[in-house]
């Protein structure tokens, strides 16, 4: 068998692992990566950009927003059920982290709120100016994969602080010894193990979203039938299952819900088109929230989770399809095609040709009840009062914005089913401010550290999309501090 | 090159003779050239766009760039053509492309979106023809009454014009004429 | 060698390569994707862009051969504009969520838009679904993702001639797929995987369930390979065979195992079981190739090549002579160490030439490969049992325990002790020996229907005895394989699943048969050893017989032993750390550790024993040999209705006439068969010949 040293070992080469590696390897530890993939990045390689309070940006853009003010409202907003001193050690942190990234080399276009609430909302569902988001080399727009570019400057800078990377190259477990973590056997891609030993690991796995067993045992849900997340290969619970097996404490597990159709990528022309605040209901027939909200992907899909058969219906007529390829659609996603109604009919009609599960189209509400799998008579009755309602100009039930209130009147009637979706699971391994490990009693496993999406256990049960890229905000931050206590630990002997 | 689109009639639009080359040409049914095929997919795509009044301010730019491209960067002599044409084309009728761009109108009155459809208030004697013909419910008005097209409706398909026997129903570019905004009875 | 400058370094480059290639192989990255090291280079991407000689128009460094004297510039200005322009438009059409794609994280064009850090978010952007087709064997065509490179299509046309893939134009537009919609099988693909080990993004990929099972990316391409407990290099031989040239074919078999011939007749041949051609119709003849190639092997080739270590002062003891024993005995000699094989049987062998049955395995290929062992310099002494291997052990450098499960055991039934009740291994070795089987009467209740039991029934049913088998498994529960079990019941023998056994019925001390009744199931807790049984009743009766053979388990025997000088463990085999036992240099393998096992697994035992040993004596423990050069032809051209062609199976004799002698009951392939039979293969090990592209992040941290 092969045998490495190091002072510190991470496991996983993420945004929260790189954070580590960084930090430790620029306060001179011996830092060594193990990576499954062939790449570095994660599945930050998909996102745009991590949050950061008090950042240079935020102030030269004039954001007043204080680490202060966004760990109050963060508290709030989960109720203080979640570890105070860790959130606000990630908030103080937070600002600096995005100059530090600067200081890299990476760019930012500038700093974003992800979602800007409708009128009726906005004194509690606003995002704050928080979401840095990177910029493309060479300028651009930035989009989808931006922080692909964030992740190869901390690959490069890592590189040259002396981080040694071994990729595709998977750890399988810890080695514990008198109580204390020493190091992990890792596997490389011939299929030789190695033993690698350091006083410091750090677990950095991002979680289990591509794990259905793990997902169904610890978040109820049911892979491609009640949800449909995001599943970037090789994030499959590694790194809680060899933190649990040497005694780590477990914390509850959400998953970070949004909203999704299945195979969407394939989809994708039908999932934006139905992203609209037409009309919603469950599977029996009633509506479920204003859909002036459905902008709102995480409350959208924590209301999709609360309905029967965990499952909602997105309906519009012909009418209002016109409308929305005449005008454009009523709700812009920055994710969909700007022409999504261009191309919706070749793609509705080759769909529905091969049978896609979500959609049908009906002449008559109760045929498309039949087809959808809704409730005949509480559809036929839904769409009653609904358009009765449109008639009147005012929604008496959910008050949604008056122009919104479009009837379905006329045929073709077009319905998609709507499930829940996820970026990936949160939390499991329970940490300490100082991202240390804890026991069943709390107390610490000496020389284990846990970051990232596989310790993020301070959003209660929902994602807090009013401080947004917050979750690539715990990674980074998270990495850093833990790449911090690590190399500081070092020195200390 | 294509001198063909170097010559065209007052009836033609260059935006939509140039859409129409594009879309017949052999480096969209090739895709052995990252250039020659997403070149010739995004003139496409973009002339569409620019075609439906969808267009945005930096598109010519843009185009120019990626046709440069296709001209330098092909690997064979199609896509070199089509990058040719193009730039030919961008550059003869550049007025007619930024007035696309501009949202002001076509020319040739051929892209249907700078198009809008109305009904003469002074011609319209209110007998409904037109309202049995139009397929989108468009046309406002009974008998007797003078008939009003809802912009929001209309499609642009034209077949209230050869409908109404009158000639009280014209098409209009960038001018539009007077007409009421809700029926009013008929004077006549 | 050509000189050129690349980005300010001076680089030296092979008569007629590209620029890309000699900038990678001199360790500077210049970013390439339709570029494959294995295949043609097209130009079609521009990634690879370059300006040469200060020129302001960049060029393809891909299509670019060197030149003396040549300046190059991947970072120029205008090289990196059209570099960027390609991989934005790429991106602007390319799926805008990678979440999803199972290529996540090893995937090319990931890493070099990473590398770039640009998007395409400034064109328009386009979706160009193309549905998910799993319909395939073996293969998932995912083309949404497709960027058109052309590496599967330049893989599958050039490199293997085979034509099945090709440019398709659809309502969505361009990307590699097959031709009118037909399906890989029918459009004549022969599944070597090519394509996928090719394709940058995840738009072919090796079916779900496919990869993963195994600890390399290599097992997993060549399963058989990495099932087989020896690792015979499988493919290899199938080819050598395929081509005509079955010497090589025993010679790569001889690299890892000195008894081809036998396993040809009676591996166990796991590597069947992870063949990839069982997703297409049945898995390859991998045993029956084995034999041919070694009775086809007219030259011995391989005699003559290996190695053999000068001699060292060492000496070895190995007890016992079984597929373990002899393998450890042959390799411990060519690694130069003196070496001396004690059996306590009148033949070396162990089950080879006393338990397994003749018509199976006929003695005379086994003797000979034997001899070969025993010529090579391996000394041995017969009829010599060992009652103390630390006694031994004064004597020896180190000892081995190769004493396997020779002795069996029998059930605790009334009636277990009388005369007529034997064991199976005994009957076995007698019936080998070809010794007086008369003491076993006319009628035969053999109790146990595993591999053995059929083994003594078969056996004693070509010695023309009435043979009745009984066992406590339900008839589809049966442990012995499907073979024996429809061979044997052609032969005669009379099955009796599903009874328990309550008492050996006798009347003036001789055996006249076996009371049983029907158990309706039965259930085994491994914990505590207890079966629990749910009886029908009345069903109770008595099979008549001369005599019961066991055929119920088998063990080390060396409990039996005073004092073996090793410590056992409560079941009698020795406590083991690794293949060390309690005593300084002594160790054991095969059987004898393991429990009852096979052939194959008994030789790998033994391999690995040896290597143990030799370091323990001061060697390196190395005993890899090559016995013959690989050249594998890429090139592997059409074949007509390939997924289709239908496993050939070895002709068996016709059951009269298998039952009048001892002799194989099977007849090897002829010529015809055996070439039909190899190009079956699907060639899986020729994924691996293709280089894995490098990406940025390998290249060191002074590149961008």
């Amino acid at each position: 068998m092969k045998k490495m040293e190091a002072d510190v070992i991470v496991v996983a080469a993420g945004l929260s692992g790189m954070a580590a590696a960084c930090a430790a390897g620029e306060a001179g530890a011996k830092t060594l990566v193990f990576e499954k993939a062939n790449t570095t990045g994660g599945a930050a390689n998909m996102a745009m950009g991590p949050l950061g309070v008090g950042s240079r940006i935020q102030r030269e853009s004039m954001v007043s927003i204080t680490p202060g003010e966004a760990f109050r409202k963060h508290m709030f907003f989960t109720h203080y059920k979640v570890d105070a001193r860790l959130v606000r050690d990630y908030y103080f942190k937070s600002g600096d982290t995005i100059d530090w990234l600067e200081r890299m080399g990476v760019e930012f276009a500038g700093v974003q709120r992800a979602f800007s609430a409708p009128e009726a909302t906005r004194p509690y569902s606003d995002g704050e100016f928080t979401w840095h988001v990177v910029k493309p080399e060479g300028g651009g727009i930035p989009g989808p994969r931006a922080a692909t570019a964030m992740m190869k400057k901390m690959t490069e800078y890592a590189m040259e602080q002396g981080v040694e990377f071994c990729l595709e190259t998977p750890v399988k477990k810890l080695i514990k010894e008198d109580g204390a973590v020493v190091g992990v056997i890792a596997v490389d891609a011939q299929g030789d193990e190695i033993e690698a030993r350091a006083p410091s690991v750090i677990i950095a796995t991002g979680g289990f979203g591509a794990n259905p067993e793990m997902i169904k045992e610890y978040c109820g849900f049911e892979y491609g039938k009640t949800i449909n997340n995001f599943a970037v290969p090789g994030m499959v619970g590694d790194g809680l299952k060899m933190a649990w097996e040497v005694g780590a404490a477990k914390t509850p597990i959400i998953m970070e819900i949004m909203y999704q159709l299945p195979d969407n990528l394939n989809h994708f022309y039908i999932e934006g088109a139905f992203r609209q605040p037409c009309l919603w209901v469950n599977r029996n027939g009633q509506r479920f929230m204003p859909e002036d909200q459905i902008g709102n992907t995480t409350f959208t899909g924590n209301a999709l989770a609360a309905q029967p058969g965990k499952i909602g219906f997105a309906i519009f007529d012909a009418r209002l399809l016109k409308r929305y390829k005449k005008k454009g659609p009523d709700i812009v996603s920055h994710v969909h095609p700007h022409d999504l109604y261009d191309h919706f009919e070749e793609q509705w009609e080759r769909d529905l040709a091969a049978g896609y599960e979500p959609i049908c189209q009906a002449d008559t509400i109760e045929e498309l009840a039949e087809k959808a799998g809704i409730d005949v008579e509480g559809l036929k009755a839904q769409v009653e009062e609904y358009n009765e309602m449109c008639e009147a100009g005012y929604d008496e039930v959910f008050e949604k914005e008056r122009h919104y209130m479009e009837p379905i009147a006329k045929a073709p009637f077009y319905c998609c089913r709507q499930t829940v979706g996820a970026y990936g699971s949160l939390g499991g391994i329970k940490i300490n401010h100082k991202m240390e490990v804890l026991d069943e009693e709390a107390h610490v496993i000496p020389g284990l550290y846990a970051v990232g999406t596989d310790a993020c256990s301070i959003y209660g049960d929902t994602y807090p999309f009013t401080l947004p890229g917050n979750t690539m905000g715990f990674c980074v931050n998270s990495g850093r501090i833990a790449g911090e206590n690590a190399a500081a630990k070092v020195a200390e002997f | 090159m294509n001198d063909k689109l170097l010559k065209l009639s007052e009836t033609q639009c260059p935006v939509d003779e140039l859409l129409r080359y594009v879309r017949s040409h052999r480096c969209l049914d090739c895709g052995k050239c990252v250039f020659g095929y997403e070149g010739a997919a995004q003139l496409e795509l973009t002339l569409t766009d620019i075609t439906m009044k969808k267009s945005r301010s930096t598109d010519l730019a843009q185009l120019t760039k990626v046709c440069r491209y296709m001209r330098e960067q092909s690997l064979c002599d199609d896509g070199v053509e089509l990058g040719d044409t193009a730039l030919a084309v961008f550059e003869q009728y550049g007025d007619e492309f930024a007035a696309h761009v501009a949202k002001k109108g076509c020319k040739a009155g051929v892209c249907k979106s700078f198009v809008t459809y109305h009904i003469l208030a002074d011609r319209c004697v209110g007998c409904g023809d037109c309202v049995d013909e139009c397929e989108d419910d468009a046309i406002l008005g009974k008998k007797k009454f003078i008939h009003v097209i809802d912009q929001d409706e209309c499609t642009q398909c034209g077949k209230c014009l050869s409908a109404c026997e009158e000639d009280a129903i014209v098409k209009a570019g960038a001018v539009k004429p007077r007409c009421p905004a809700k029926p009013i009875p008929c004077k006549r | 060698m050509v000189k050129l400058t690349i980005d300010g370094q001076a680089v030296e480059a092979r008569e007629g390569q590209s620029v890309l290639h000699a900038a990678l192989d001199g360790g500077i990255y210049i970013p390439h994707l339709c570029d494959h090291p294995d295949l043609e280079a097209k130009g079609g991407c521009r990634l690879c862009s370059v300006t040469v000689n200060g020129g302001q128009i960049p060029v393809p460094a891909c299509t670019t051969i060197v030149e003396e004297g040549m300046v190059v510039d991947s970072r120029s200005e205008s090289a990196e504009a059209v570099r960027r322009t390609s991989m934005e438009l790429m991106l602007a059409t390319h799926p805008a969520d990678c979440t999803g794609c199972p290529k996540y994280g090893k995937c090319e064009l990931q890493s070099i838009y990473q590398y770039m850090g640009v998007n395409g978010q400034d064109w328009r952007q386009k979706s160009r679904p193309v549905p998910t087709d799993e319909k395939n064997p073996l293969i998932s065509h995912l083309f949404t993702r497709c960027i058109r490179c052309g590496r599967c299509i330049r893989a599958c046309q050039d490199k293997r001639g085979v034509k099945v893939l090709e440019y398709i134009r659809d309502s969505s537009g361009v990307h590699a797929g097959v031709p009118e919609g037909k399906s890989l099988a029918d459009a004549g693909c022969r599944f070597c995987g090519a394509c996928i080990e090719v394709c940058p993004t995840g738009s072919i990929m090796d079916a779900v369930g496919i990869m993963g099972k195994h600890q390399s990316y290599a097992d997993d391409v060549v399963p058989c390979r990495a099932e087989c407990p020896a690792h015979i290099d499988i493919p290899a031989y199938i080819r050598a065979v395929r081509e005509g040239r079955p010497g090589d074919a025993h010679a790569i078999i001889r690299e890892k195992v000195p008894f081809p011939l036998v396993l040809g007749h009676i591996c166990n041949h796991l590597c069947e079981t992870g063949c990839k051609r069982t997703e297409l119709n049945d898995p390859m003849g991998i045993r029956n190739l084995k034999r041919f190639a070694v009775e086809h092997d007219t030259e011995q080739a391989w005699k003559s090549k290996g190695f053999q270590k000068p001699r060292t002062d060492k000496r070895v003891a190995v007890i016992g002579s079984g597929p373990c024993g002899l393998t450890a005995a042959y390799y411990l000699n060519k690694l130069g160490h003196d070496v001396t094989v004690l059996e306590k049987r009148p033949q070396l062998g162990g089950p080879m030439t006393s338990g397994i049955p003749g018509y199976r395995l006929p003695l005379e290929g086994v003797m000979e490969e034997i001899r070969y062992i025993i010529d090579s310099g391996v000394k041995y002494e017969v009829n010599r049992e060992v009652d103390n291997a630390a006694a031994l052990r004064a004597d020896y450098d180190a000892v081995l325990v190769a004493v396997g499960v020779s002795k069996g055991r029998k059930l605790p039934l009334p009636g277990a002790e009388l005369p007529q009740v034997h064991t199976a291994m005994d009957v076995l070795a007698d019936s080998r020996a070809e010794a007086d089987l008369s003491c076993l009467g006319q009628t035969v209740c053999v109790i146990g229907a595993g591999s053995v039991g059929y083994d003594v029934a078969r056996s004693l049913v070509r010695s023309g005895m009435t043979v009745n088998l009984a066992c406590i498994e339900q008839a589809d529960k049966i442990l012995a394989d499907k073979d024996d079990q429809e061979e044997g019941a052609q032969e005669g023998v009379n099955l009796f699943p599903g009874r328990s056994f309550e008492e050996i019925e006798a009347a003036d001390g001789k055996v006249t048969g076996l009371r049983v009744h029907t158990v309706l199931s039965s259930t085994y807790d491994r914990a505590t050893g207890k079966v629990t049984e749910v009886a029908e009743e009345g069903s109770q009766m008595v099979i008549p017989c001369d005599s019961v053979v066991f055929a119920t388990g088998q063990h080390t025997g060396l409990q039996d032993y005073a004092d073996f000088g090793i410590e056992l463990n409560s079941r009698g085999y020795p406590v083991m750390d690794g293949f060390k036992t309690s005593e300084d240099g002594i160790f054991a393998a095969g059987d004898a550790i393991t429990g009852i096992s096979f052939v194959i697994k008994a030789i790998q035992q033994g391999r690995e024993v040896t290597a143990e040993i030799d370091r323990y004596l001061g060697g390196d423990g190395q005993i890899d040999e090559a016995l013959v050069e690989r050249a594998a032809n890429p090139y592997i051209g059409q074949a007509e209705g390939f997924a289709a062609l239908p496993r050939v199976e070895q002709e068996l004799r016709d059951a009269s006439e298998r039952t009048a002698d001892n002799m194989d009951v099977y007849h090897t392939y002829t010529c015809e068969q055996a070439q039909c039979e190899s190009s079956r293969c699907l060639q899986c090990d020729l994924r691996l010949q293709f280089q894995r592209v490098k990406l940025w992040n390998e290249y060191g941290g002074d590149n961008g």
